[in-house]
């Protein structure tokens, strides 16, 4: 239908079919007010954020969504609707030079719309296939159905991160960025604000994008250090924003001196929280320190070995307190294990009971987890 | 007194693991900590057999399905 129309109103009928804000936001809001499940911890990139998220809605009613008869929300089938749209253009495989002009034409508020909700639905059903049942995005499964789900966040993904590589037009700089992805870092810096699962989304959309941008690089190191000057890291303003730019910057921030110093005054300030702060302000803080941690594999040392053995000391302080173990905080105990692993190297070479402490620590966690028993070290 | 963990499991049961594998690349770095992981190693092993054959843990580690 579009190639049939005249070429100078293909972009304005293209538009019509992408949805508005308003068609999205009403369909996705159910699944806007449901708190994450914790196991998200180990599989999104913005890793211990899931912890954070407020502002929940318990249970959730389920009436609220939409759904045809095999299982599928009405935003999830927009969001496949789009996918497939894209794909007959011959937007998706880059083949059609036209269809691509046509989008172009789309105006910048439509694109950073189309973007946003199609990245967003992505999540939420990539989401559900690593864990089932995480979301009911779609509610009857299949090994056909996760087939076919894979494909559509293949497809919403691949146009994603495409578009992100998309030239300027007409720019001197082959580096520099369309208007349109300033408006969407824009818009996601103001929503991931949040502690809301909205703001968790944005943030992990925000992630994606200054990460793909960071790798290509499209971020200067100007954009970066405003970034990271606009937000007080350490007092866990904006917290979910923070770890989406603290992630996304990723290696081009490890190696800085801000990053060394911010690891170093999250470590310091961990070390001044009593365990009976452990579940609140220690988790904020080391889920932050987590995402200012170098990436397994990178050299860039840590912390300073006195301030790892203190921070790790500590750390364990808390999990041999008798108010920890009577209402221990698994998310502390997550976020601190994986801190404690990143950390570890730094201190191989120390001796002290803190190896044996360490040792008892994992297999409490096990024995914690196999029979639900008490958390506590002796 | 037991305190449920239900659906942390999951992430508690992974972010151990690999301290684990973190202490195990590195407990022959020094002669305290070799000793130390020998003195917990029964209590370790004990724990980790326990975690494998319940069928609590099983079910979240099944329920990983595509990670």
């Amino acid at each position: 239908m579009v190639r049939r129309v005249p070429e100078d109103e293909r972009a304005a009928l293209v538009e019509k079919v992408f949805f508005k804000e308003d068609q999205w936001r009403s369909n996705l809001n159910p699944f806007l007010k449901k708190a994450p499940r914790p196991s998200l911890a180990i599989s999104n990139p913005i890793g211990g954020a899931v912890f954070l998220v407020k502002g929940l809605q318990e249970d959730a009613s389920s009436e609220e969504i939409v759904r045809d008869l095999d299982g599928l929300s009405r935003v999830l089938r927009m969001a496949a609707f789009v996918v497939e749209f894209l794909k007959s253009m011959g937007v998706l495989e880059r083949n059609d030079e036209g269809a691509a002009n046509t989008l172009k034409g789309i105006t910048d508020g439509s694109r950073v719309t189309l973007l946003k909700y199609l990245m967003l639905v992505s999540i939420l059903a990539s989401d559900n296939i690593t864990i089932r049942e995480s979301n009911d995005l779609w509610n009857q499964y299949s090994s056909g159905m996760e087939a076919e789900m894979m494909e559509f966040v293949f497809g919403a993904q691949h146009f994603f991160f495409e578009s992100l590589k998309e030239p300027e037009p007409e720019a001197r700089e082959a580096n520099k960025v369309p208007a349109y992805i300033f408006k969407l870092l824009d818009c996601l810096l103001d929503t991931s604000k949040q502690e809301t699962p909205e703001g968790f989304y944005s943030a992990r959309i925000l992630e994606a994008m200054i990460s793909t941008l960071s790798e290509d690089r499209k971020i200067s190191s100007d954009q970066s250090q405003s970034w990271l000057q606009s937000i007080d890291i350490r007092k866990g303003q904006d917290i979910h924003r923070s770890i989406a730019i603290l992630t996304g910057l990723g290696e081009l921030l490890e190696r800085t001196q801000e990053a060394e110093k911010l690891r170093n005054g999250l470590a310091s300030d961990i070390t001044g929280i009593p365990a009976s702060k452990a579940g609140e302000a220690g988790l904020r803080k080391i889920v932050l320190l987590n995402a200012a941690l170098p990436k397994p594999g990178q050299d860039t040392p840590p912390l300073p070995q006195q301030r790892a053995i203190f921070l790790i000391k500590h750390l364990l302080s808390w999990f041999e307190d008798e108010a920890f173990a009577v209402n221990p905080s698994y998310s502390v105990i997550v976020e601190a294990s994986k801190a404690i692993a990143t950390i570890l190297p730094v201190i191989k070479e120390l001796y002290g009971e803190h190896w044996e402490l360490l040792c008892e620590y994992v297999a409490n966690c096990w024995a914690v987890c196999s029979s639900g028993c008490i958390f506590f070290l002796q | 007194m037991c305190t449920s963990v239900e659906e942390t499991d999951l992430s508690v049961i992974f972010a151990s693991l690999k301290l684990f594998q973190a202490l195990k690349s590195l407990h022959k770095e020094n002669d305290d900590f070799e000793d130390a992981w020998d003195r917990q190693a029964d209590v370790m092993h004990t724990s980790l057999m326990g975690l494998l054959r319940s069928s609590r843990s099983l079910d979240s580690l099944f329920s990983l399905g595509n990670m």
